[in-house]
């Protein structure tokens, strides 16, 4: 049997437990320009796939290398830069009411990306890349901002 | 109170796991200066629920200096909901029998 004593405990606990994560989670900042970076980065990777896919010009498989190693530099230097301001890592992946943003945020890019790959190996379009990069640049951005949003309100760090 | 996990019971413990819920991982500075406790307080908590399983501890190096890293593993989550889920049955019940 449960008395008012136990009730009070587990009622202050939970006080404490729901606290803490809106503490914790309230404290987490985004580095300036860390949206614009990672974004460029995921951008440059749809650039790229048009270039690795199109065949023709080596010029154009080696710039295409290039843009994919200059974004994984970037998204690690990105990550590095976020653990270094937070003391902590939030990664897209967690279980959630963010992982519908998440879901989001992957199929843009990788409708992007499958267009430009398309584009590239059917038309030869190696260039569509280029110009869906933008596209995947202000997508990300978009939806990394409405990621935080969705995480500091579902910890309840949002007033 | 039944269900209650006696290994994260202890405020600073409930705390900790609290933090880790909300993240992948924390480094053991941040965690230890947001608990407002020691290092070997924090070290003592991190040791048994490392010993159970419940957290992660992975050595980094940033800026030349050492880091530690903790993470609540999925055991520990699932305990740590757990252990939240018991609290809530205890407050329920006292509300309906109230």
């Amino acid at each position: 049997m449960e008395t008012s004593s136990d009730s009070s405990d587990a009622a202050s606990e939970l006080a404490s437990i729901d606290e803490a994560r809106r503490a914790f989670a309230g404290s987490l900042v985004v580095p300036r320009g860390y949206d614009l970076t990672a974004g460029t980065a995921t951008g440059l990777n749809v650039a790229a796939v048009g270039l690795v896919f199109a065949g023709g010009p080596t010029w154009r498989a080696i710039l295409g290398v290039a843009l994919l190693v200059v974004a994984m530099a970037a998204l690690g230097w990105s990550v590095r830069r976020f653990r270094d301001a937070n003391g902590a890592w939030v990664s897209g992946l967690r279980r959630g009411r963010t992982m519908r943003v998440t879901l989001v945020g992957a199929a843009i890019q990788a409708v992007l990306g499958f267009a430009a790959a398309l584009a590239a190996v059917a038309a030869g379009w190696w260039w569509l890349g280029l110009l869906l990069a933008p596209v995947q640049l202000v997508a990300f951005v978009v939806t990394s901002r409405r990621w935080m949003t969705v995480y500091r309100a579902e910890h309840g760090a949002d007033a | 109170m039944s269900g209650i996990d006696p290994l994260i019971h202890a405020p600073a413990r409930l705390r900790l796991c609290a933090m880790l819920s909300v993240v992948d991982e924390a480094q053991f500075a941040t965690v230890r200066d947001r608990l407002g406790i020691s290092d070997s307080v924090l070290s003592k908590h991190v040791s048994a629920l490392t010993e159970a399983r419940y957290v992660a501890v992975r050595k980094g190096v940033l800026d030349g200096r050492r880091t530690t890293w903790l993470t609540l593993t999925s055991r520990g989550r699932k305990a740590f909901a757990d252990h939240v889920a018991a609290l809530r049955a205890v407050i329920d019940d006292a509300t309906v029998s109230g």
